[in-house]
C-alpha cells in the first residue's frame, strides 16, 4: 500500500494553487496539507489575506468552520451557487446545503474528468 | 520477511488467474483473503489506517486505494492489485496491474513500462547507493516514454510495520538521501500515469485516481538490500 508523501520542513508545490485574490465563497477546495488530506470542502468566507473558513457539513460542520491556509487548498473553478447566494445575502447556511452541493460538485467533477462515465461512490 | 514476502507473490499469481471480465473486486478479495490466512497469514492491509479490505484494487483511471466492490471487470480494462500480508510479525507488500482480457496498445505499453520502471528501481538498490538513485531511476525510464510519475504518493521502508522510514519517491535527482546498507527492506513502487501526474481522492476518502481520468499502472516489489544485488521478496 502506499505512503502519502510527507514533506519535511518547507512545503513543495505539488499540485496547482491560486491566490486568495481569486478564492470566492462557496468554491469547491480540496486540501492538499494536513490530516485531512484529499477532502473535499466548501468555502464558507474569507478571512484575510492568507486563510479561508472552510466546511464539508459532515466532519467540519458550518458552525465550527475550518481555518485553512490558501496554500494548503487545491481550487478546481468551480462553485456551489446556493452556499455562494446564502452566504453573500447573510442568510443562515444549514450543514444539509453544504453537504449536499458539495456531492453534487463532486460528481460532477469526476463524471466530467471521466467523460461522464463513472460516478463517484458515496460519501463516508 | 522472506515469508510474508513468499505469501504476498503466491497471493498474486492465485490472483493472477482469476481476473478476467465479469469478475468483481470483491470476489479478488475475498480470495485473496482466504489465499493469506491458508497459508498461516494475515492480510495486512485489512484495518490499516481504517481501510476496509484486504487488498486495493484499482481499475482503470484509480491509481490506488481502490475499494473492492461490485464493480465487473470488463474486457479492456487494466486492474492494480496491491497486496499486503503479515506472518510472524513481519510484512510484505507488492503490486501488479494486470490486463482484463485484450487491452489496447497504449495501455498495454503503459503496463510495460511501468514494470520495466520498477525494475530500473530495483537495479539502483544495492549497499552504498544513496536513495534517490532508485527514485531517479524510476522517474527517468517512465519519462523516457512519455509517462509522468504520481508525486503525491511514494515506496517506502517496511519491516514489522507496513509503513516505515525513509520514504521512497518516484522521481527526484539521483545522490541524494541516505545511504543504502545491507538489511535494509524497502517497498519499491512506481505509480505511472499516462497523462498528467497530478491526482486525487475521492469523496470516500480512499480511491486515488488521476485528475484527468487517464489511464495509471503501479507495480511493486517488496526487496532487501544484500550488498550489490538486491532480493526481491516478494517473487511471483
Amino acid at each position: 500500500m502506499t505512503k502519502l508523501i510527507e514533506h519535511e520542513g518547507k512545503c513543495k508545490e505539488t499540485s496547482n494553487r491560486q491566490p486568495v485574490a481569486g478564492c470566492q465563497v462557496g468554491h469547491l477546495v480540496s486540501s492538499t496539507r494536513g490530516r485531512d488530506y484529499g477532502r473535499f470542502y466548501l468555502v464558507l468566507g474569507i478571512e484575510d489575506g492568507r486563510r479561508v473558513r472552510v466546511a464539508d457539513g459532515e466532519v467540519r460542520k458550518v458552525e465550527k468552520a475550518k481555518r485553512k491556509n490558501v496554500k494548503h487548498l487545491k481550487f478546481y473553478g468551480v462553485t456551489a451557487n446556493e452556499v455562494a447566494e446564502k452566504a453573500l445575502s447573510g442568510k443562515k447556511i444549514a450543514n444539509t446545503d453544504v453537504r449536499n452541493e458539495l456531492k453534487s460538485l463532486v460528481n460532477q467533477l469526476y463524471a466530467c474528468n471521466t467523460g461522464g462515465s463513472a460516478v463517484a461512490p458515496p460519501g463516508r | 520477511m522472506r515469508d510474508a514476502g513468499s505469501i504476498v507473490g503466491r497471493t498474486h499469481v492465485e490472483l493472477a488467474g482469476a481476473v478476467k471480465a465479469g469478475v468483481t473486486t470483491l470476489e479478488l478479495d475475498r480470495l485473496a483473503e482466504e489465499f493469506i490466512i491458508k497459508c498461516g497469514g494475515r492480510p495486512s492491509f485489512k484495518g490499516l489506517y481504517g481501510f476496509p479490505s484486504s487488498i486495493c484494487t484499482s481499475v482503470n483511471e484509480e491509481v490506488v486505494h481502490g475499494l473492492p466492490s461490485l464493480r465487473k471487470l470488463k474486457n479492456g480494462d487494466i486492474i492494480s492489485i496491491d497486496i499486503g500480508a503479515e506472518i510472524n510479525g513481519y510484512h510484505g507488500d507488492s503490486a501488479v496491474t494486470h490486463p482484463v482480457g485484450d487491452i489496447n496498445s497504449d495501455a498495454m505499453g503503459l503496463l510495460k513500462a511501468t514494470e520495466e520502471s520498477l525494475y530500473k528501481g530495483i537495479e539502483q538498490a544495492r549497499a552504498g547507493a544513496r536513495l534517490s538513485d532508485i527514485s531517479n531511476a524510476v522517474q527517468t525510464c517512465a519519462e523516457s516514454y512519455g509517462y509522468s510519475v504520481v508525486r503525491d504518493y511514494v515506496g517506502h521502508g517496511i519491516g514489522r510495520a507496513m509503513h516505515e522510514d525513509p520514504q521512497v519517491p518516484n522521481f527526484g535527482k539521483p545522490g541524494r538521501g541516505p545511504r543504502l546498507k545491507t538489511g535494509m527492506t524497502l517497498a519499491i513502487e512506481p505509480m505511472i500515469n499516462m497523462g498528467t501526474y497530478e491526482v486525487q481522492t475521492l469523496s470516500n476518502n480512499w480511491t486515488v485516481v488521476t485528475l484527468d481520468a487517464n489511464l495509471s499502472a503501479h507495480f511493486e516489489h517488496t526487496i532487501a538490500i544484500n550488498g550489490d544485488k538486491p532480493e526481491i521478496l516478494t517473487k511471483r
